[in-house]
């Protein structure tokens, strides 16, 4: 009955709905008593805030706020609802009376409704129960450490969204309105519910459906564009849709345009009065008057047909829009084209007109049974790549991609969770509509429910009878899903064209008259069977499956059709040139006959045009089956192109056709070494003389290679490899030259070192190759060099610059030194600085003031030329040093003048009181074992399973993430390059065991005493004493937590890990091999790998500890990208970092693993590791351990941990200069 | 001269839900902005924070919870909020308060502010003028 009026009105006129709930609210400035009641005096938190349950403890303001809607012209109000759910709730510990909350305010609601229709004869009011989109996200993942993560998933939302639509239809709701929506996959769960709900009842309710676009981008929070989110939700055929919240009406005018335009159903907008803003009179920007001008002008443009008000907006807000849109029409609800429309975050339309039809390609490298890489990915966990396949899909042009991952040895369900999780967290990705595919319904049904577009199932069918058929379509309707459907009944596949045809139909009848499945939502897949197989009957399948196209497209109306594509040619596999002309034949004569989307390689097709007359002929015979010799035929000639790949047939050898001049620069621009030693030979029978050829041809080649590598057109692994040919070229002529020294007489000359006590040499490696690459003299004097060896060899080669390396913050102290006595000696050359821990303001600041020389940092090896030209140069250095100092002398005044407000920090004390007693609900882990153990064992094949290969890249400076940057448009290309060089190395690096990885563990009982960590062997005598630092730097929290490693570690009895592991010296060794024979690339590279590698091995052994030993969690069922992410229980803190700054605790590791005599790892007197491919740290099991930065610390702690260490306060300030706020 | 805490306190209590910003944390904010200046765009990134998401709790403890965790207090990281809606307006831009606040973050720990710290609205201004906002 209501139904029905409801509808004479909406048809009529503007429909006014009501104004913010929680605004008027907090007009009434209640306090914690009124929340509470006399019900819920007891509640252990606050309840202030919790709205809804004013429904309870305040009914009688809920209802006047009600009722001052009524009065001021609402037709609609809405329950008291919002946060009426159990998840919702939960912050206040009230999931139990979730239900009440929605019974109660919906009977508030319809109270207020009635009385005020008594005394309004001439008004007919309605109640819209109101449901929030919850305070979770079912397809975001609130942790950005964990992408496949969920809050929330899709049948907790369906439950909770079923009770609170269930509630408010018992008190009496006319409408249900899901609102808010930032999430669409949300919104469909509350669909489904409701749908669930409404058949249970069997009653029809309408359901008026809202979304927030967030911000200026037009998108939902999930990222959906606003027909993305109509395509995704429509399957709810609902009352009216709309926009809500978060914009003001002016900001909201597009969206609600855009929206009018494409939905057939009655449009709905309710805006905030602008933005919060409570400089302002309102505590929101817009007054009544503003707000309703704004919707007038909607009204008058027909885009609206309900309308009311959001955040910010009261009584006053909705008179003034009643009284200003009653006289003007409503919104005419258009007639929208049929098509199937799909989305992903932005929408897909599939219009089946034939002037309008166009083919759409389904990606299929993303399913295990198609693609043996991607399989290979997923069975070793490797999502991350994995997602990198579905990347390149869309990025091929793939308009939907298809996900399968039936694989007898995967856990399917899981794995399509996972991935489709992950495929939401990257719009990339996601942004096309998801095609489901599985032979598995429970698989179908786990996907359908990850996904907030309007995606595809693939497939159903009739195999397994009618009702089977009948129920899975129509879960599919519900969940919001087109389908594929195959042509397969209860006896088998169809084969021949009457049998699709016939089964389709059967199919197509059911599905719309029975089920109520819209046509356009369905595709069907009448078979690609594979042809010239030599059975006869096989011969014709190509022409069946076209011909049945053709017929099923004209007696489906509505209905598409699709097939995978790849099928009819796998008669031809390992003959790429022959199968790519099939694939492309077949869809040119399918898309002829109707054939509306195909799951196809797009890297396998030929262009129609241009597959050779000869091919295309004998193809065709075969595809329409116009002989009956047609596959004897194909054969034959395809054994031509047997075994040709794609790389053979496109590699070009044409540069070799140019002239000597620019065939070297090829070389050395492409880093390619195989023709080298023949043009330069060439080079040296024209020019005679080998120095000619160098300072002719080479060196103009390496000038090519220097202005693009400094125009950022080549990357750092090119110019290294560029290098590597050069250095190739020069020791070829090596034996023609009387005296190499004279080759470049000319040349300036520059040392370079890795400072005394720091033991790190790869950006001083690259620096020093790419200032060779540019004509310097290079004098590489290695690592740990003292200042005497690097001042002795400044004299001994007249150096023109002096570059310093140091990887650790003590370098810096020693740069320092060595600076001092450069001045102390009378050197005044050029110093550059640098390593990962210094800066360009930090050198301002510390360094340059120590000498009158110039002091450059040079953060990116990209810049050392030009700033090494500069200084040389003998009209650019004067201004170029000028400017240097005083942007430097700038800088120090600016630090000097304004030194930053870091130093509030609370004293010590305080911070110390701050610790949680995280013991009282939690026993410490016991390990297997006390004491150390040594692994000298473990072969680097197992280590290299755990490699994060994302700094590799970083060391090239090659910035992305691993695998995303095999794919990144600038660096993508040459991180491949590195990459495969990089695995190639590794893989000779494991077969011939060149490293010998070693690691020690140790397990100790200790005890937390304040901030250290007393050590104990197994007769309970104190062996070592670890000191932690505690944070000092102010917080604002109510009740802070002022976080120290120790707190993790009990007072009573616990354990703690230690553990050193390293590569060996064998890095260093087996790199000197490369640099020997003036490799420098692979050398580079190779103690690159290094690096990874013992960072690899301490992930290893942090498993181990877990796994094996029992302390921690076992956690086998995680992926290595898992555990690259640190999704386990536990922390593995390392000294010199951020949550232990102090390198100085190294010793004690050392001491109490006994690691020189065992593993033969040294430490430096700066406390770098050496063999520099080392890792070094604690392990520690608490689960709710995790790593903070110290940040600052005052002097009254300084003190008291110089004091714990037995060192002296000046000794510890000096370690911890960084963090020390004095 | 009124303290923004006497004058502004009751206006951004009814404006911002409980849920968003407690009273607690509506007076530290008060007393950490330098002015009436800077109470105006945080007003407008914390009301655009409110709307974009139902997430109450755990956008309004955002900025509290970063400043926590960083080198500098409330005061500066208004500052650089301040300073960062300049930079907007300049290039004609807006963003998402999230984001802002990441790249504020992410300023810093950048390595030109580990051993020497810069106050933080010019380590931001460094940033936005040296490397931009694509965010």
């Amino acid at each position: 009955m209501n139904n029905q009026k409801l509808l004479e009105l909406v048809k009529n006129r503007i429909v006014f709905m009501d104004g913010a709930m929680g605004t008027m609210i907090q007009r009434y400035k209640l306090e914690e008593k009124d929340f509470r009641g006399d019900r819920f005096l007891d509640s252990k938190i606050d309840l202030k805030g919790n709205n809804d349950l004013l429904s309870i403890t305040r009914p009688d303001i809920i209802k006047e706020i009600h009722t001052k809607y009524l009065d001021a012209g609402s037709d609609i109000i809405e329950t008291n609802t919002f946060s009426a759910t159990k998840i919702a709730q939960a912050d206040y510990e009230l999931e139990e009376i979730a239900y009440e909350l929605n019974v109660q305010s919906a009977k508030i609601a319809k109270e207020a409704c009635e009385e005020f229709e008594k005394n309004n004869p001439n008004r007919q009011c309605f109640v819209a129960g109101a449901l929030g989109p919850t305070n979770k996200t079912a397809s975001i993942s609130p942790d950005v450490n964990n992408p496949a993560f969920r809050g929330i998933t899709f049948d907790e939302l369906v439950e909770n969204y079923y009770e609170q639509a269930k509630g408010l239809v018992e008190g009496g709701v006319d409408i249900l309105l899901p609102e808010t929506t930032f999430d669409t996959l949300n919104i469909k769960a509350a669909i489904f519910a409701i749908n669930k709900l409404k058949s249970e009842l069997d009653k029809d309710i309408p359901v008026m459906l809202s979304v927030t676009i967030t911000d200026a981008s037009g998108r939902t929070l999930s990222g959906q564009t606003v027909e993305a989110f109509w395509n995704s939700v429509k399957h709810a055929n609902p009352f009216s849709v709309g926009i809500n919240c978060a914009l003001g009406a002016q900001e909201m005018r597009p969206y609600i345009e855009e929206l009018s335009k494409i939905s057939n159903c009655y449009v709905s907008c309710y805006p905030n009065a602008g933005l919060p803003n409570p400089l302002s009179d309102t505590g929101y920007d817009e007054t009544p008057d503003q707000t309703s001008e704004n919707l007038k002008e909607f009204a008058s443009s027909g885009l609206i047909n309900l309308v009311g008000g959001c955040c910010g907006t009261t009584p006053e807000h909705i008179q003034a829009i009643r009284e200003k849109l009653i006289d003007i029409p409503t919104r005419e609800v258009p007639s929208i084209e049929e098509a199937m429309r799909l989305s992903g975050l932005e929408p897909l339309t599939i219009s089946n007109t034939k002037e309008q039809s166009q083919f759409y390609m389904v990606g299929e490298r993303t399913n295990v049974t198609g693609s043996p890489r991607f399989a290979k990915l997923i069975k070793n966990g490797d999502f991350d790549t994995a997602l990198n396949v579905a990347r390149q899909q869309v990025e091929n042009g793939a308009n939907i991609i298809d996900i399968n991952f039936d694989e007898g040895l995967l856990d399917s369900k899981a794995c399509m969770i996972r991935f489709l999780n992950l495929v939401a967290a990257e719009p990339d990705i996601c942004k096309v509509p998801i095609m489901i595919d599985s032979s598995k319904w429970e698989v179908l049904e786990a996907g359908l429910k990850c996904v907030q577009g309007k995606g595809i199932v693939n497939s159903i069918s009739l195999k397994e009878g009618e009702e089977e058929f009948k129920r899975q379509a129509t879960l599919i309707k519900n969940y919001g899903a087109a389908a594929v459907v195959m042509a397969f009944d209860e006896k088998g596949q169809a084969a021949t064209k009457e049998d699709k045809v016939r089964i389709c139909k059967r199919a197509y009848d059911i599905l719309v008259t029975e089920v109520g499945f819209p046509a356009t939502d369905i595709i069907f897949d009448p078979n690609v069977l594979t042809v010239a197989t030599g059975i006869e009957e096989h011969d014709s399948y190509a022409v069946d499956f076209i011909e049945a196209v053709r017929e099923i497209k004209q007696i489906c109306p509505g209905a598409l059709c699709s097939g995978g594509i790849s099928n009819v040619s796998f008669s031809f596999r390992g003959n790429n040139v022959v199968r790519e002309a099939m694939h492309s034949i077949f869809l040119f004569h399918a898309i002829s006959a109707g054939l509306d989307m195909g799951i196809v390689n797009a890297g396998m097709l030929e262009v129609y045009e241009e597959i050779k007359p000869k091919l295309k002929e004998k193809v065709e015979d075969v595809i329409l089956n116009r002989s009956s010799n047609a596959t004897e035929d194909l054969l034959d000639y395809a054994e031509q192109f047997k075994g040709i790949t794609k790389k053979a047939r496109e590699e070009d050898n044409s540069w070799r056709e140019t002239s000597l001049q620019d065939r070297i620069t090829h070389s050395l621009v492409k880093g390619i070494s195989k023709y080298i030693e023949v043009d330069v030979e060439e080079a040296r029978q024209t020019l005679h003389e080998p120095i000619r050829v160098i300072e002719g041809p080479l060196m103009t080649g390496m000038k090519v290679v220097g202005d693009l590598f400094g125009a950022g057109k080549m990357f750092l692994p090119q110019v290294v490899k560029s290098a590597r040919v050069m250095k190739q070229a020069v020791a070829y002529l090596e034996p023609f030259m009387d005296k190499i020294d004279g080759e470049d007489s000319n040349a300036k000359t520059f040392v370079i070192a890795t400072v005394k006590g720091d033991v790190h040499d790869i950006g001083k490696n690259i620096v020093a190759v790419v200032l060779a690459c540019n004509g310097y003299k290079v004098i590489d004097l290695g690592v740990m060099v003292s200042c005497d060896d690097i001042i002795k060899s400044i004299r001994e080669n007249n150096a023109d610059i002096v570059g310093l390396s140091g990887l650790i913050t003590p370098s810096l102290d020693e740069m320092i030194f060595n600076i001092n006595e450069f001045k102390r000696q009378g050197i005044n050359i050029p110093v550059l600085i640098g390593g990962a821990t210094t800066s360009a303001t930090h050198t301002a600041v510390k360094i340059a003031p120590h000498t009158e020389a110039p002091v450059v940092q040079v953060g990116d090896a990209s810049l050392v030329v030009e700033i090494c030209n500069s200084l040389l140069s003998k009209n650019l250095k004067e201004d170029y040093v000028r400017e240097l100092k005083e942007k430097q002398k700038g800088l120090k005044d600016y630090f000097e003048n304004n030194k930053s407000e870091v130093s509030k920090i609370e004293t010590f004390d305080i911070a110390i009181n701050s610790a949680p007693d995280l013991f009282r609900d939690y026993t410490p882990r016991t390990p297997s074992f006390t004491g150390v153990k040594y692994f000298y064992d473990i072969p680097t094949e197992e280590i290299a399973k755990y490699i994060d290969w994302s700094p590799f890249f970083w060391t090239w400076e090659l910035k992305g993430v691993y695998p995303n940057i095999l794919s990144h448009k600038t660096y993508g290309e040459e991180a491949k390059k590195l990459f495969a060089d990089a695995e190639k190395f590794l893989d000779r690096i494991i077969k011939e065991k060149i490293f010998k990885p070693k690691a020690a563990m140790g397990m100790f009982k200790c005890r937390r005493v304040g901030e250290d960590v007393e050590i104990f062997d197994d007769n309970g005598n104190t062996i070592e004493t670890l000191s932690f630092l505690r944070q000092q730097k102010a917080k604002t929290k109510e009740n802070p937590v002022y976080h120290s490693l120790a707190d993790f570690i009990s007072p009573k009895e616990d354990y703690i890990g230690t553990f050193v592991v390293t590569i060996g010296n064998e890095v260093e060794k087996f790199a000197s091999t490369f640099e020997k024979i003036n490799d420098d690339y692979t050398a580079i590279l190779i103690k690159a790998i290094g690096d990874r590698l013992a960072e690899a091995y301490a992930e290893l052994i942090h498993k181990k500890a877990r796994d094996v030993f029992g302390y921690g969690d076992k956690d086998s069922d995680l992926s290595i990208e898992d555990l690259i992410k640190e999704k386990y229980e536990g922390i593995r803190p390392a000294p010199g970092y951020p949550a232990c700054p102090d390198h100085t605790e190294k010793l004690k590791l050392w001491d109490l693993m006994k690691i020189e005599e065992n593993l033969g790892a040294t430490l430096t007197e700066n406390m770098a590791m050496n063999p520099p491919s080392s890792v070094s740290g604690y392990l520690i099991s608490h689960p709710k351990s995790k790593y903070f930065n110290i940040l600052s610390i005052g002097k009254d702690q300084l003190e008291s941990y110089a004091k714990r260490k037995k060192m002296s306060f000046n000794e510890m300030k000096k370690w911890l200069q960084t963090i020390y706020q004095g | 001269m009124e303290k923004l805490e006497d004058k502004y306190f009751e206006k951004l209590r009814l404006t911002f839900p409980e849920k968003f910003l407690t009273d607690r944390s509506i007076k530290l904010l008060l007393n950490a902005c330098p002015d009436e200046a800077h109470l105006k765009v945080l007003s407008f990134y914390l009301g655009h924070l409110l709307n974009s998401s139902s997430m109450h709790k755990e956008k309004g403890r955002l900025l509290f919870d970063l400043a926590d965790e960083s080198y500098y207090d409330l005061t500066e990281w208004i500052k650089a909020v301040k300073v960062f809606d300049d930079y907007l307006n300049e290039h004609k831009r807006t963003t998402k308060f999230e984001l802002m606040l990441e790249y504020i973050s992410c300023s810093c720990q950048s390595p030109e502010n580990k051993l020497v710290k810069y106050p933080l609205h010019d380590l931001v201004k460094k940033m936005l003028d040296e490397y931009g906002y694509v965010g």
